[in-house]
């Protein structure tokens, strides 16, 4: 692998797609944009073919109108109906494909649940803490592209936006802090839909308290009793679609250690703490960008949760890109950035 | 025989102290409980989200109030519910909502959707470690500290 690529804005689907449609030309990489690193990774995992069918696709992409397209959604809810192809015919939706290379063993059996898409129990790390793509309060997403540098020293699959031309993935070069020290995967244990999934494991605490500045100690504090999730809204959203980017269905952050809340504000944002997760008792396993699989326990040191990154020291919580210091969150938040300067290991 | 009995013995009360160990939850650190009530204004705030950052000693621990304002701090290597350890605190208080901005956009499914922004219902003072003018010392034993936050303190 040469290139990692940041969240799905992976020039293999996204080049493609960037050219005039029937209704004006297309700036807003939308479908595409939702896809997530495991889409790139197929060939590596002997799914050659799949790949190919949505490379076919993502090629003969045409643009729907209202700055969107016909492209294949990876949590599309209704159960992953037909999609409609560039010559008017329809056809279903690979996204539904279930991966057993994509499952834990030991994740538990919330898996392909009616109209939810398949699981992948392995999540991309995106850093420590959530970062937005772009200015809070932004411009839009169909209007002006983002201020943000994409460059920033935060996790292995940080959000990135392509920058037509510029350089917005990183290589392994980007991980100064060492491949031995940077966790890259991890694993988190699916929600099940059918209930109000208020397990710590699995469930996900969904309330607007949760925002950019917002410590990682107000999602802790939704722990409630015999490790059940105390917060009037809870979401099944967490592992629910292997292809799909955004953070509750396939990334982590390493703000807060494994098995302990997860929290979204909605559940098609990218803000929030999402954390390993796993049956495992006391822990789940990792691995790292040298290639090797640890335990990380949930005592791992994690610094102090009242305070947001860099608090104190040159943290901005309304725009937390700018950040590029040093991890607040102990070990784990050190373990979980690629170049902010800590070597810290496991 | 008997030594084959014995055995068994020795391994069914070896079992049953495993268990009891096993059993005595997830506590790591001793804890001491720290309660009260948030209010603004003299209203008691639903909601909002309380944090004890350590100043020296402690271990960091947050709540969230109930209906009736009311808190109970824990923390991450203590039980739920059950406090903090001893030492000196300044405490956080946050509650944010999301509002509109006005503006819209697009999500993936194609549904137009307002990008939000948050808000905070409380004065700002009180969400940073570093304003905060509010302190706590925790002590052996059951502590109780009521916060009746004011515009300017």
């Amino acid at each position: 692998m040469q290139r990692c690529p940041t969240g799905s804005y992976e020039p293999i689907w996204v080049e493609p797609y960037i050219r005039p449609g029937s209704t004006g030309t297309l700036t807003r990489l939308d479908r595409v944009d939702v896809w997530n690193f495991h889409t790139v990774l197929l060939p590596y995992m002997e799914q050659q073919a799949f790949f190919e069918r949505l490379k076919t696709h993502c090629q003969n992409a045409v643009n729907a109108g209202s700055g969107y397209s016909n492209q294949y959604i990876p949590d599309q809810r209704s159960g992953g109906t037909a999609v409609l192809n560039a010559d008017g015919t329809t056809s279903p939706n690979p996204f539904n494909t279930e991966f057993n290379g994509l499952l834990c063993p030991s994740g538990g059996n919330n898996r392909q649940v009616g109209t939810y898409n398949s699981c992948s129990n392995y999540f991309g790390c995106k850093g420590d803490v959530s970062t937005p793509h772009r200015e809070v309060p932004n411009t839009g997403s169909s209007g002006t592209p983002s201020t943000w540098d994409g460059l920033n020293c935060r996790g292995f699959f940080q959000n990135g936006r392509m920058d037509y031309g510029g350089k917005k993935t990183i290589d392994f070069a980007a991980i100064t802090d060492g491949l031995s020290n940077t966790v890259v995967f991890a694993e988190s244990a699916s929600s099940n839909p059918r209930i109000d999934d208020r397990n710590v494991i699995t469930g996900v605490a969904q309330d607007t308290s949760i925002t950019w500045g917002s410590t990682p100690s107000v999602c802790l504090a939704f722990r409630g009793a015999g490790g059940m999730l105390n917060a009037t809204t809870v979401s099944s959203w967490k592992a629910r679609n292997w292809a799909e980017s955004r953070s509750a269905n396939s990334a982590f952050f390493t703000a807060l250690p494994p098995n302990t809340p997860t929290c979204i504000p909605s559940q098609d944002d990218n803000r929030g703490y999402i954390n390993a997760s796993s049956y495992h008792g006391g822990g789940a396993n990792t691995s790292l960008c040298d290639g090797s699989v640890k335990f990380i326990s949930e005592t791992i040191n994690c610094g102090d949760p009242t305070k947001y990154l860099g608090e104190g020291v040159g943290g901005d919580s309304t725009n937390p890109y700018k950040f590029s210091g040093a991890s607040t969150y102990g070990v784990w938040g050190a373990m979980g950035t690629i170049g902010c300067g800590e070597a810290a290991s496991p | 025989m008997k030594i084959f009995f014995q055995i068994i013995v020795f391994f069914i009360t070896l079992t049953w102290i495993l268990f009891i160990i096993g059993c005595n939850g997830s506590s790591v650190i001793k804890t001491d409980v720290v309660e009260g009530t948030i209010t603004y204004k003299g209203v008691p705030v639903t909601d909002a989200n309380i944090s004890f950052s350590p100043v020296s000693n402690g271990s960091p621990a947050y709540g969230r109030t109930d209906s009736q304002g009311k808190y109970k701090l824990q923390t991450l290597l203590g039980a739920v519910d059950q406090g903090t350890t001893q030492g000196e605190y300044v405490v956080i208080i946050n509650k944010t909502e999301n509002i509109p901005t006005g503006k819209k956009e697009i999500d993936p499914d194609g549904k137009e959707v307002d990008i939000m922004v948050s808000k905070s219902l409380l004065p700002t003072i009180y969400s940073s470690a570093t304003t905060t003018p509010l302190k706590a010392t925790v002590i052996s034993g059951k502590n109780v500290f009521d916060f009746n936050l004011v515009d300017s303190p």
